[in-house]
């Protein structure tokens, strides 16, 4: 045998491949030729796809490699030029295009495939089709699925965070299944929605994409510039989620096995006060009463006539022990932790099996997932369960039909609002016992019938938030000439929403004693699309690339729901499952909404020499929901790309990889007007004369015709760079969207009979900046280091409303500002008892205040000693103004880490706390005026007032934070390890999320956790990943 | 090529639904449109949607903060807000109660301008027509007649809008007054004496508030108010001729209900004394959120003692907003007190045990054993001196909690008093339901005898006064056999043996009695009669005494200034004005 090294040849110096070795044997006609595929360290690869074929014949023939890496090639024509293409998941495809096969008994190759870095050669999916990354003219990036679960998350969006530059992804609420935030370049809309176009294997969808499992995502690209979205038309302005999912592969039937096991512990709550500290609080707000004779030391027989404080014989004896020795000692008192009854250790599971395989004709993916939270609130949970079936088969040569059908089911116990806040468990008095002498609980532990006991709901209550999902699609796949492609996508997405809530008598939820409650509301949401695609693919003269895309679709969605709620069931035990039998039913409703879609679009890319590149489009969209005369809009693009680094001067320069200028400019649309909108809307209520009831009709919304589609146009400038064999990539990004038809619910005066009305009147326009930089900072045989840097800032502002450049101060819109901001009084501190506060207090109160010292101090912006409408200004914005995210991976030998951060800068929160300082409910714990401690934090206690005056102005705090995301490490076990056991690959690893969290901002966590809400979490995972 | 069959067929595919133009067409069939307007159907219900608005008031706190609370007869309960009741600085344009009032206001005047817009394109019965017009002038002017009175000068919108409108300017507030006389003029000639049906506005409805509007205009003394409302030399005759058509049974037989107490009884809401009244009904389906003022006026009995008094329907769920003042308790039934059954029969003076315990302690220092029907908790209108005090605890030891004036009176002790019985509903299915089904008793016949006899007064004709007053006093007092109170006779300094004879004679009054201080004898009578029945703030603004009064009798409420006379104009209707003027054209004085 004779062995010939091949690297001379171009493509290996410049390209992926390492290595290649052909062998030749003897041979009559035909010849085989057999290899092995193996990364770059020379593990073999299995399930290598290869497509092969003679080198001038458009027809090829695929095969994949073995578990070994091997594979066979057999009835090659000696003598022939062949072509050999490899690609491989997560490693840069290599062809190998002029093969001569050799006479004898077989030929040889040994392929070594190089990981992908960030390469620029991957193809990724666009809009109604795939482009090589290189190629791509707009603003798009690109998320491979096994980078979304390199790290355990329950859904997409939580997985993309800090992940793409320009998408913010913000946690609103740690309650478990809830969802995410995500925006795509800021906000653009003020009344119609800011949620991205998700499209899900060609089906657009706009909700509850937190049901598809990371674990079956192929891909995840998002399309960010006009370039991108303008195929989207209509639905395009808030940017575009292309989600793929995986697909089956030709050869030995793979079976990957993922799961991780967690933990939940939670954040800390912010600080009440303990039984002691409540005693003097209680004793505060009595001395602070109009005429209050309370003492200001401890006195037993006030302490004795205090209703908050011994309010029952529990309190009271709590009390007595305090008082024993005839002194007052507040170590005796016992104290009750309430908040701590709404806790528990939370715990997060995953399990998802995924089985590939198929034949030449037909291939096939089989998945089921169940995820499960169960949180760390009591009365809350979240699980999920999908399985999956991704299949395709051909028909005949170059014709094929498939599906990607999912089915989800999940459930939600969303368990009761207000667990701490208002007068759930944080209010409580702390001196009180929720438990009588006999340990059973007391409904009105502190004998204030306004806040039955918190505790009584846990357990009694259903929350039920159940969403069952069909997602599929169907297709059929032609190539009907060379280069011309057909394609026809049938997708239905079909929802059944179900909402069930039980609330058993005489808890607090019901209100104290009261009798039960129930509600039962469905919706069921069927959706479907027919899309049908012409592609076109054509190179002339070797310069000239031509893709062209020409596509009609439609679109229809229709949602009925119903609903019942209920008052007094005959007992506890029916849930909500007999709501006929109640005695009172509250209400009874039923709804329909239906709208349509249809379009015509049309996209040419056109490439010369690979270097300038231009993609033109354009979507013609008519929709239902708009009036006679304004249904159709167009939504035109174009892009130009100029990759500089093929240009002659550039070509050689060695540590430049690669350099590609791109400019964009595009329209897109808002669709988020609901259907009806432009009919007007009359109500319906009731009155009765005597017992006979009469329908009466009230206008609620004002005739509105001349409704049509918010339009964004998109400027987008970008730069790729590359270095060092692109171990240095970067994208810069520069955009500019001017959001004009702006649809406002613009305020009316209530006087006109309307106190709103839905209106395309106004801009916005949003500028902003992202940068990507991935460096592979070490790479060599046993350690490597990578780095993924993200940065993005985006400034937003209302350019124009419905009077111009006049600010509605109603709608708290003001011109040069975003969208959403905080604007209210001040906080200017505590008024002292002081000389120069005195008078100052005496001016104010010669206008109508009544302030006293101890009291809140609202900024007098005006300085007219008058604190009124005027004194508001904008306190701050409610998104970020530049967000970051940092990830660092590692691996040494067969370790693997990794550690992730992210950061958002620039927004204020409003952390309501629920302060009333009312010296009757438990608040956090503060330092408070009192004529002994001046005080410039927090009020004076003040019995008698619900609560004390402007505390809102105490309520703002800047947001910014940083986040240690996930620390992560993995080991694999060493190959030999499993022979025997056919295990191909076994990894595990353990990671905690959320551990640190640098901030200044006093709550429990500044994203999704300020006041008293659900806390964050901190997760501690443990995780499997095995194959076989 | 086999595959041309595939071109075919996405030939036909993709121009399968091009044709379709029927595609895009938007069926509403969920929705109703503005086209009802045009049918009869349609106008009667524009109607009735307007009569629906007057539940407003009662359906939340909103009749309760603006008319009751922050008066000399009622301040905050232990859970009322203090902004109104106190009249603080929060009491400002932001506030959410101001834009709340505000805005439901305006929402019932656009039903009305809706009915009035559409109602002549309408083909149907002439007749019914005009009574459509009367009704939706004389639910309008009830609505303005409130906005008047509290923020003074408002926008007038007599139209429908069917397009966007930001240019709002305020019209005089004797503008306002002739809009409304107008108006009701109108109504009143077109309304039937006898209305279709109960709840419908009749004519001695019209003439009730047309009577009021012009009393409102004839009370202002001061020349600056005088002018500002456009007051006429001629508007107490006015008053005279409209109260006084009601009285002389022009427009039908309306007659005082014997009972004081039987006029509030839930059981008899139809009787001969209602004039106008907005109806509710047990059925909660047709109760919209239903009438709330049972739970405003409600104490915190059931945290008194746990034990022995739980809550009941018939007690009511216990919001506490407001209380009554100590001058109610103390000093507005006057000498009288104890003749007066109106003392007796408007609160709750005691509440008894629906649960039987043993060994509870009392607060007089015995212990006793409890049985269901048992006195729990008894009330005493009694303020003791220290010395005295004791020995009154001592006396009453056998109540489980008993509470003389010293116990309640206080700020601290805001959660439990004597509350205001008028407005309670035991016909709610169950405790906690707040959507109640008594009907909002709005215009009644002795306020009709009071402002008629009001116009005689302010006209110097005491004589005539007093004839109609004593008519309302007489009913007050105790009639022969009619046992009186425990009070009476432990509390009261009455003898024993009168517990059953008449009061009449005690409480009738001469001209002497009213002649050197009508105007506050008025507003003590009405004070005594309409008690709770939301109309206390207006009547003291009216007659320019809101400051002096609550001064006077209402200490918690001494932040009281000159521009409470008006309330701010909501801030979110100035933020909304395009073109907008200066704050001292928007806004009232004070408030900027």
């Amino acid at each position: 045998m004779k062995t010939i090294k091949l690297k001379a040849l171009r493509c290996l110096v410049m390209s992926s491949l390492g290595l290649v070795i052909a062998v030749s044997g003897w041979s009559q006609n035909v010849s085989k030729v057999e290899g092995i595929v193996s990364n770059e360290s020379g593990e073999p690869l299995k399930a290598v796809s290869i497509q092969y074929g003679v080198s001038t014949s458009k027809e090829l023939l695929s095969s994949i490699s073995d578990e070994n890496g091997k594979f066979a090639l057999n009835d090659l024509m000696v003598g022939q030029k062949y072509r050999f293409d490899f690609s491989y998941v997560g490693y840069e495809n290599y062809s190998l295009t002029s093969f001569i096969i050799q006479k004898g008994e077989s030929n040889k190759l040994i392929i070594r495939l190089k990981q992908a870095s960030q390469g620029l050669d991957e193809v990724i999916v666009v809009g109604f089709g795939r482009q090589k990354k290189k190629d791509v003219t707009g603003a798009v990036s690109s998320v491979k699925g096994e980078r979304l679960i390199e790290v355990p998350s329950p859904d997409i969006s939580n997985a993309l965070q800090g992940r793409v530059a320009g998408v913010v992804v913000q946690t609103q609420s740690w309650r478990p299944g809830s969802t995410t935030q995500i925006r795509i370049r800021g906000n653009r809309s003020i009344n119609a929605m800011n949620e991205p176009l998700y499209v899900v294997d060609g089906i657009p969808t706009t909700d509850a994409i937190e049901q598809i499992s990371p674990n079956d995502i192929e891909s995840v690209e998002i399309l960010k510039d006009a370039s991108a979205t303008a195929i989207y038309g209509n639905r395009g302005a808030n940017g575009v989620v292309i989600i793929t999912t995986k697909k089956g592969k030709k050869g030995k039937t793979l079976v990957d096995f993922n799961s991780y096991y967690g933990i939940q512990k939670n954040k800390e709550l912010p600080l009440l006060m303990n039984a002691a500290e409540f005693v003097e609080y209680s004793r505060e707000a009595q001395r602070n009463i109009a005429g209050g004779t309370y003492d200001s030391k401890p006195n037993r027989d006030q302490d004795f006539k205090n209703e908050q404080l011994v309010a029952t014989p529990f309190m009271f004896q709590n009390m007595e022990r305090a008082w024993e020795s005839g002194t007052y000692d507040p170590s005796k008192l016992l104290s009750t932790d309430w908040v701590d009854y709404g806790l528990k250790t939370g715990a997060i599971q995953d399990y998802n099996v995924n089985v590939r395989g198929g034949s030449e004709a037909t291939k096939f993916l089989l998945s089921t997932d169940y995820f499960q939270n169960t949180g760390v609130v009591r009365d809350q949970d979240y699980k999920r369960f999908s399985v999956r079936i991704n299949a395709e088969h051909h028909i005949s040569k170059g014709v094929k039909i498939g599906t990607n059908s999912v089915y989800t089911s999940s459930t939600q116990n969303a368990g009761w609002n207000d667990v701490f806040d208002v007068y759930g468990l944080k209010s409580f008095n702390p001196l009180a016992s929720p438990f009588d002498e006999d340990g059973n609980l007391e409904l009105f532990p502190t004998n204030n019938t306004r806040t039955p006991n918190p505790i009584t709901n846990f357990g009694n209550t259903k929350r039920i938030r159940n969403l069952d999902r069909y997602l599929g699609n169907f297709y059929l796949d032609a190539n009907l000439l060379p280069g011309l492609n057909f394609r026809s996508n049938f997708g239905i997405d079909l929802r059944v929403n179900q909402n069930f809530d039980f609330n058993s008598e005489n808890t607090a939820i019901a209100g104290g004693i009261a009798p039960s409650s129930a509600a039962n509301n469905t919706a069921k949401k069927f959706m479907y699309t027919w899309e049908n695609i012409l592609s076109y693919t054509k190179t002339i003269h070797e310069d000239h690339n031509i893709f062209a895309t020409l596509v009609q679709s439609i679109q229809e969605e229709k949602i009925e729901s119903n609903g019942i709620s209920v008052t007094d069931l005959p007992y506890d035990e029916l849930l909500n499952n007999n709501l006929g039998s109640a005695l009172i039913i509250n209400g009874v409703s039923s709804g329909l909404v239906d709208w349509n879609l249809s379009s015509f679009l049309g996209r040419v890319n056109y490439g010369y020499k690979n270097k300038y590149l231009v993609t033109l489009s354009a979507r013609y969209d008519g929709s239902s929901r708009l009036a006679e005369g304004e249904k159709w809009v167009l939504f035109p693009s174009v892009a130009f790309a100029w990759r500089l680094k093929d240009e002659g001067f550039l070509k050689d320069t060695k540590n430049l990889s690669e350099l590609k200028l791109r400019l964009s400019y595009g329209k897109t649309g808002n669709t988020s007007i609901d259907p009806y909108k432009t009919w007007g809307r009359v109500g319906t209520n009731r009155y009765v004369f005597g017992e006979s009831t009469i329908l009466g009709f009230t206008p609620i919304e004002m005739l509105n015709p001349q409704l049509t589609w918010e339009t964004t146009d998109q400027f987008n400038a970008g730069v790729d760079v590359g270095f060092l064999n692109n171990r240095i990539s970067a994208s810069l990004d520069f955009y500019l969207q001017n959001t004009s038809n702006l649809l406002l619910a613009r305020q009316l005066p209530t006087v006109s009979g309307f106190s709103n009305l839905l209106s395309n009147i106004g801009k916005t326009q949003n500028k902003g900046f992202e940068l990507t930089l991935n460096t592979v900072n070490v790479s060599n045989r046993n350690f490597s280091w990578r780095t993924d840097l993200l940065f993005n800032a985006n400034k937003q502002k209302i350019v124009e409303l419905y009077n111009g450049k006049v600010d509605d101060v109603g709608a708290l819109w003001f011109i040069g500002k975003p969208v959403n901001l905080y604007y209210n009084l001040g906080f200017n501190g505590i008024w002292q008892n002081t000389q120069d506060d005195l008078q100052e207090i005496a001016k104010f109160n010669a206008n109508g205040s009544n302030f006293r010292p101890g009291d809140i101090r609202p900024l007098d912006k005006n300085g007219d000693f008058r604190i009124d409408a005027n004194d508001r200004y904008i306190i701050g914005q409610v998104d970020p103004k530049w967000t970051i995210g940092f990830a660092n991976n590692f691996t040494y030998k067969n370790f693997d880490a990794s550690i992730f951060m992210n950061g958002m800068f620039g927004h204020t929160l409003n952390h309501d706390l629920d302060l009333r300082f009312d010296g009757r409910y438990n608040q956090p714990k503060m330092n408070f005026w009192t004529p002994a401690n001046p005080s410039k934090e927090a009020p004076r206690p003040l019995l008698g007032a619900a609560s004390v005056n402007y505390l809102s102005t105490m309520n703002y705090y800047s947001g910014d934070f940083v986040r240690v995301k996930n620390i992560l490490v993995g080991y694999t076990l060493p190959k030999g390890a499993f022979h025997n056991l056919s295990i191909d690959r076994l990894r595990i690893y353990a990671s905690v999320q959320n551990p640190f969290l640098f901030t200044k901002f006093p709550g429990t966590d500044p994203e999704g956790a300020t006041g008293f809400d659900d806390p964050s979490v901190v997760t501690y995972t443990f995780g499997l990943n095995l194959s076989f | 090529m086999k595959n041309t069959k595939y071109l075919f067929i996405a030939a036909l595919f993709f121009f399968a639904t091009v044709g379709c133009k029927k595609y895009l067409n938007e069926e509403i069939v969920p929705n109703i449109s503005y086209q009802v307007y045009q049918t009869e159907k349609g106008i009667e219900g524009a109607l009735a949607a307007a009569y629906s608005s007057l539940r407003l008031g009662v359906n939340g706190e909103r009749a309760l903060t603006f008319s009751d609370a922050g008066t000399d007869l009622f301040t905050s309960g232990s859970d009322g807000s203090p902004d109104f009741n106190l009249y603080l600085s929060t009491l400002s344009s932001l506030n959410g109660g101001i834009s709340a009032y505000w805005d439901y206001h305006y929402k019932a005047i656009s039903e009305c301008n809706v009915t009035l817009k559409y109602l002549p394109d309408v083909t149907m019965n002439a007749k019914r027509k005009s009574e459509i017009e009367g009704e939706a002038k004389f639910i309008r002017s009830y609505f303005y007649f409130d906005l008047v009175q509290h923020y003074g000068k408002v926008p007038l919108v007599l139209n429908a809008f069917d397009k966007a409108q930001t240019e709002f300017k305020r019209a005089e507030v004797k503008d306002i007054y002739n809009q409304l006389t107008g108006d009701l003029t109108t109504a009143y000639n077109a309304l039937p004496a006898n209305a279709a049906a109960q709840g419908r506005i009749n004519k001695a409805a019209v003439a009730h508030l047309i009577s009021k509007v012009y009393l409102a205009r004839a009370s202002a003394t001061s020349t600056e108010q005088r002018n500002s409302r456009g007051t006429k030399a001629s508007d107490l005759d006015s008053v005279i001729f409209y109260a006084g058509n009601i009285v002389n049974k022009q427009l039908g037989n309306y007659a005082l209900v014997a009972d004081y107490k039987n006029l509030f009884n839930i059981n008899n809401q139809v009787n001969s004394e209602v004039i106008f009244a907005v109806q509710f009904t047990n059925n909660l389906a047709n109760n919209g959120s239903g009438n709330n003022m049972h739970l405003y006026h409600v104490p915190q009995y059931d945290a008194v003692n746990t034990k022995i008094l739980a809550r009941s329907i018939e007690y009511g769920r216990p919001y506490r907003r407001v209380r009554p003042t100590p001058f109610v308790y103390n000093e507005l039934f006057g000498l009288t007190r104890k003749y007066d059954s109106r003392f007796a029969k408007s609160f709750i003076w005691a509440y008894i045990a629906n649960k039987a315990s043993n060994g509870i302690p009392t607060n007089g220092g015995a212990t006793v054993n409890v049985k269901i029907g048992d006195t729990a908790i008894y009330f005493s209108p009694v303020f003791y001196t220290s010395n005295e005090l004791p020995a009154a605890f001592a006396e009453n030891k056998r109540f489980p909690v008993y509470l003389p004036l010293n116990e309640y009176i206080s700020n601290s002790r805001n959660f439990i008093f004597p509350g205001l019985s008028k407005w309670l509903d035991n016909q709610r299915p169950t405790t906690n339901e707040t959507r109640g089904g008594r009907d909002w008793l709005m215009y009644r016949y002795a306020e009709t005898l009071l402002i008629l006899a009001e116009a005689y007064g302010r006209k110097g004709e005491y004589a005539t006064a007093v004839n109609y007053i004593n008519m309302v006093r007489e009913r007050a007092a105790y009639k022969a056999g009619e046992m009186k109170t425990i009070q009476y006779w432990t509390f009261e300094g009455g003898n024993y043996a009168d517990r059953t004879k008449s009061s009449v004679e005690e409480m009738k009054i001469t001209s002497a009695d009213i002649s050197n201080n009508f105007v506050d004898f008025i507003l003590d009578e009405r004070g005594r009669e309409l008690l709770g029945e939301l109309n206390r703030w207006e009547d003291l603004n009216r007659c320019e005494k809101l400051v002096e009064r609550v001064k006077k009798y209402n200490p918690e409420a001494s932040n009281i200034r000159d521009f409470h006379n008006l309330r701010p104009i909501p801030q979110t209707h100035i933020d909304r004005l395009n073109p907008k003027g200066p704050d001292s054209e928007e806004q009232n004085p004070g408030y900027f």
